[in-house]
């Protein structure tokens, strides 16, 4: 990935519990805030993580209108729904493993996003903590594209109408000895010396004064 | 064979030399085996003429430029024997008199090696490959610039070789003049060429393409469409020196 991530802020998790402190209730339920604020243009094409030990990661987006003059938000929409990252949620098995979320899992396409919401979720009790850590929110790819092939690369041109240039009796014969002109100017380069001739000179000239004294 | 040297010197009272005694007088048969092992060491492509030059080589007193001169020319400097040849003409320069008591390769000698080896280019070319590798005259030469220079040397006398030869296939008329845009268009390919780095892989595809058949029919015609009916002429020596300044850039100076 040659591209850079998106400037987001992204909160810390916070763990969702009932107002009710008094119970020992652990939702398994964590949700992670980004905001898009700060970014231009905000469209999201990918999102990169590393998983650890998160089951279930839902992204909810809230996007701002563009002809909304007031600022007025709309409400949470679902992005992502309920992508299932470990398998079966008692065992190891993509506990750890890197993550992206693309085009393919997404419903609507994320553009003029004002914040993120990435709520992840672990409904087994073996895994009493569990985040996603490497948190990266990238642009599609669409806007940056491969450096394309050179023409010269890639046109194959039509030999068959080329008309005789005047002045040039055999163009296979010219362009080989051109070649062997280039090779040979390239192996002189290859072995010129590097031993210096132990000149005092100074650009060129002999400056006595140059020279040390000791 | 000595019943034959009885009969016809059978009314002479000099005493008969066998054959092999004769040739160790005249030291022949050393000759013979120095001429046999040069043959074999340079490994000349006309061997008959080789031999020809070796002897006369022997015979006429030379000085040390020349005979070293004579020693670079045995082969080409392609082959292995090349850097053997450019030590002995090395070692036969070493023994030139600087001054009283130092002996050695000094600018001086270096300097006329040189011009005797390009005696056969084009005066301007000579003139801007001497700037080049240009040393004083009371500068010590190191071995590794003597090769240096003298490598450069030989494999211009190549690339002027070719040269001609291209100005030959673009002068189809063999009137010794060729059309000047043309040969400015050669040129200038073969120094864009040459710019890129030797490193970089994508440049040196790109040159290869700009040398190839496709890339000179491009630039030719764009050429030939942009002159006049009447463009002007160039001359093989005009020519030869301009290629040579690609050639030459290439060339590191002496410092």
């Amino acid at each position: 990935m040659t591209e850079r991530p998106l400037h987001c802020t992204i909160k810390t998790p916070v763990l969702i519990t009932l107002s009710d402190l008094k119970s020992e209730f652990h939702s398994g339920c964590r949700m992670i805030d980004i905001s898009l604020s700060n970014v231009i243009n905000p469209e999201v094409g990918e999102i990169h993580f590393k998983n650890s030990y998160t089951a279930y990661i839902t992204v909810k987006a809230k996007c701002r209108l563009p002809d909304s003059k007031d600022g007025s938000e709309v409400k949470w929409r679902t992005c992502v729904r309920r992508f299932r990252l470990m398998p079966n949620p008692n065992v190891e098995a993509g506990s750890q493993d890197y993550f992206v979320l693309s085009r393919k899992q997404m419903q609507f396409d994320l553009v003029n996003v004002s914040a993120l919401r990435i709520i992840l979720q672990q409904p087994s009790p073996v895994w009493k903590e569990f985040k996603i850590e490497d948190l990266k929110v990238f642009r599609s790819s669409d806007s940056i594209k491969p450096n394309p092939l050179p023409s010269w690369l890639t046109d194959t041109p039509d030999k068959s109408n080329r008309k005789k240039i005047e002045g040039v009796a055999n163009l296979e014969s010219l362009s080989s000895t051109l070649q062997q002109l280039w090779a040979l100017s390239e192996e002189v380069s290859a072995q010129q010396t590097n031993r210096a001739l132990g000149r005092y000179e100074v650009d060129g000239s002999y400056e006595i004064n140059l020279l040390s004294y000791t | 064979m000595t019943e034959r040297s009885k009969k016809i010197n059978s009314s002479d009272d000099i005493p008969k030399e066998s054959d092999r005694q004769f040739l160790e007088k005249s030291n022949v048969g050393a000759l013979m085996r120095d001429a046999l092992s040069k043959i074999i060491a340079n490994r000349p492509e006309d061997p008959i003429s080789f031999l020809a030059d070796y002897f006369d080589s022997i015979e006429e007193s030379s000085s040390q430029v020349q005979k070293a001169d004579q020693i670079l020319k045995l082969t080409h400097y392609s082959r292995p024997m090349f850097e053997s040849n450019v030590r002995m003409a090395y070692d036969a320069l070493a023994g030139h008199r600087v001054s009283k008591g130092v002996h050695g390769v000094d600018g001086n000698v270096f300097v006329e090696l040189l011009q005797a080896l390009c005696r056969d280019l084009p005066e301007p070319v000579t003139q801007k490959l001497l700037q080049k590798m240009e040393c004083r005259p009371y500068e010590a030469i190191h071995y590794d610039v003597f090769r240096s220079g003298v490598f450069t040397s030989c494999v211009l006398l190549d690339y002027v070789k070719l040269a001609e030869l291209l100005f030959q296939s673009l002068d189809i008329q063999q009137s010794g003049k060729a059309n000047k845009s043309l040969c400015d268009v050669v040129v200038e390919q073969l120094n864009t060429s040459l710019g890129s780095t030797r490193t970089d892989a994508r440049r040196i595809l790109e040159s290869g393409y700009n040398l190839g058949v496709d890339g000179l029919y491009l630039a030719l015609e764009r050429a030939m469409s942009r002159t006049s009916r009447n463009a002007s002429l160039q001359t093989c020596d005009q020519f030869v020196t301009e290629i040579c300044d690609c050639f030459l850039s290439k060339v590191k100076k002496f410092g």
